[in-house]
């Protein structure tokens, strides 16, 4: 069935058939005004009295229908009617059928049948208390042919012309058999033109085939128009059945993500645990709190130490990035000031950096300010530090900025130190990998924090780039985007909006 | 003086009990030690110690805390006083604030958390020590 977002067509009858009956309230008046300048013209002489009385009854069946329009708008369709009931299968265009609204749109077109039925009796009564056969006015029949073409099904414009052929065939030929009274017109035609077979017959002729030729030639547009209208909503309905689809899909795809975060939460916290004791009890006995120890046994234990210290490092980095992939589902973001996050980093590392000699440097440009986790944020900030610190020689720099760039802020850690290789730069945000290089600078490093990272970067919207050349420094630049944009880069179909109908 | 301090170790997990216990008597420390929160009380009541160390998420991240409220919501100045240092790494998951002594004898749920001091786990011995020092020089043993 047509939800929100996609496009009934049955709203589109029904809102021609409003606009239809409001053209019948100028109709109702032109009919009045007409009457009105014609009889103050010489010589035209008609009796004006039936022409308002029809007008009136115009207006008053024009204001029932208004209402039946505005109620039959609100009201449900009871049941099977619009697609068992025989008329209504007829009348219904058989483009706008199988769209899901069939039964509103089988009840437009059948309002509609009624409206432009009525509407040809109305007419012919007209016709026949101004002149009948003399009467400009039989043209206007086409108009209700056009209309009926635009509302209802070939077959069924062709049946409303007929109706209306008929309906004028009947004023005319009921003149002419003095059936009825003639009202003549007292204009250009000789008083017995209605009583002129040749004159009956041609402008029946003429009127059929006019009325016959616009029904073949609207409806043949109108099929066509309807066909590409046709078209239009079944895409939106493909439309919206394939968001539908692709966010269950997301939703399922989120709950495993959510699963797999917290299964790695699990696994490292317990981790820790039983690690945080051996290190603990490995220190005791390094510190000489159980008793001397031998050079061998120091040496063993260290070395066990100095093991345990990696296992804990690296948990606590699975930690982290699972901490960074499960938080997009379950935390809060809050305004962020990169610029005093990355003060305090760099304050946080100042003494390690000093130890090493390497000199840290930022040049924060003010307004760096965005929508995040700051938790996370601090974490990007600290590793790319870090790193910069861990792997520059002595006397060498570590130098941080941060930009505003249309809109964007942009961070770039760049220091002096030992470089990345070429081979190695594609894989550097992978997890667990580490450069030949770097494993041989520095023993300590669980290939965790790029791919932290470059994480905690794209959870935001951003993205993290690497430039460095061998032997000459590494330069880092990551991109956040500002919060309105990143919030949509992370969750695409919550931001799909079809076009809504117009109903 | 601190050498004679009493000190009471409150930690489900018995292996680092044992470590602690061998690096808090290498200072010349008593050791008491208990595993869980009853324990826990029971021993602070008894043994009357001169500081107590609480693991904080043990052996779940309630029963911690359960013993320092539990502990401090006790009539007694000795109760309300005595040092407890808290050893977890739950300051990277929590914002936790403490402060240093209770003044009227209230304590808001989750917000505060009346303790003298706090630890990281892995625990440092050698940290350890200092700290439990620093704790027993504010408030001397009874």
């Amino acid at each position: 069935m047509t939800q929100a977002g996609e496009l009934p067509v049955s709203s589109d009858l029904e809102r021609r058939t409003i606009w239809f009956i409001k053209l019948r309230w100028w109709a109702a008046a032109g009919v009045i005004g007409a009457a009105g300048i014609a009889r103050g013209l010489e010589p035209v002489d008609f009796s004006i009295k039936p022409i308002l009385a029809l007008a009136a009854g115009l207006l008053v069946y024009n204001t029932v229908l208004f209402f039946a329009a505005g109620r039959l708008r609100t009201k449900p369709v009871k049941g099977d009617w619009g697609r068992t009931h025989p008329f209504a299968r007829l009348a219904a265009p058989r483009t706008f059928c199988g769209l899901g609204d069939d039964d509103r749109v089988a009840r437009a077109a059948l309002f509609a049948f009624l409206q432009i039925t009525l509407d040809f009796l109305f007419l012919a009564a007209l016709l026949h208390f101004c002149g009948g056969v003399e009467s400009p006015f039989a043209v206007f029949f086409v108009f209700h042919v056009v209309i009926a073409s635009i509302m209802l099904s070939r077959r069924a414009t062709y049946l409303q012309t007929t109706i209306g052929f008929l309906v004028y065939a009947a004023v005319v030929l009921g003149e002419y058999f003095r059936i009825v009274d003639h009202h003549p017109l007292h204009w250009a035609w000789p008083p017995d033109a209605y009583r002129t077979w040749s004159i009956a017959a041609t402008s029946l002729v003429v009127l059929g085939a006019t009325l016959y030729l616009a029904a073949y030639l609207c409806s043949t547009i109108a099929v066509d128009l309807r066909e590409r209208v046709r078209a239009n909503v079944l895409l939106s309905q493909q439309i919206a059945d394939d968001k539908r689809r692709l966010e269950v899909a997301y939703e399922t795809l989120r709950e495993s993500e959510r699963t797999k975060s917290q299964y790695m939460r699990k696994v490292a916290h317990e981790l820790r645990g039983p690690l945080g004791t051996i290190e603990t009890a490995l220190k005791v006995l390094l510190q000489g709190m159980a008793g001397v120890l031998s050079e061998s046994s120091r040496d063993l234990i260290g070395r066990a130490q100095r093991r345990a210290g990696e296992l804990a490092a690296i948990t606590h980095d699975l930690l982290v990035l699972a901490r960074a992939r499960g938080a997009a589902l379950d935390e809060e973001r809050e305004t962020v000031a990169i610029g005093g996050l990355i003060a305090e980093v760099i304050e946080d590392l100042r003494q390690s950096a000093e130890r090493k000699r390497v000199t840290i440097s930022a040049d924060i440009a003010s307004g760096g300010v965005t929508i995040g986790y700051p938790v996370a944020l601090r974490q990007l900030v600290a590793n790319l530090v870090e790193n910069g610190i861990r792997y520059t020689d002595p006397g060498g720099a570590v130098t941080v900025t941060l930009r505003s760039q249309d809109e964007r802020l942009v961070l770039k850690v760049e220091d002096t130190g030992i470089g990345i290789a070429e081979e190695d730069l594609p894989r550097i945000f992978d997890e667990f990998y580490r450069g030949a290089n770097a494993r041989s600078y520095a023993e300590q490093g669980t290939g965790l924090g790029l791919a932290i990272v470059k994480e905690i970067a794209e959870r935001h919207g951003g993205s993290v780039v690497v430039e460095s050349q061998l032997g000459h420094g590494t330069r880092f630049t990551v991109t956040l985007l500002p919060p309105g944009r990143s919030e949509a880069s992370r969750t695409p179909l919550a931001q799909i909006r079809l076009p809504d109908s117009e109903s | 003086m601190s050498s004679c301090a009493k000190i009471l170790i409150v930690d489900d997990d018995k292996d680092l009990v044992v470590a602690l216990r061998v690096a808090l008597e290498s200072k010349g420390y008593h050791v008491a030690a208990a595993y869980d929160l009853p324990t826990g009380l029971e021993a602070a009541a008894a043994q009357r110690p001169d500081c107590i160390v609480l693991d904080i998420m043990m052996p779940d991240s309630t029963e911690g805390f359960h013993f320092v409220w539990q502990l401090r919501q006790q009539d007694e100045v000795y109760f309300k006083s005595v040092p407890i240092i808290v050893l977890s790494a739950i300051h990277e998951k929590t914002d936790l604030r403490f402060y240093p002594d209770s003044s009227d004898g209230t304590y808001r749920a989750g917000e505060f958390l009346p303790v003298q001091d706090f630890l990281d786990k892995p625990v440092d011995p050698a940290l350890l020590l200092e700290r439990i020092d620093g704790a027993l020089r504010l408030k001397p043993p009874v």
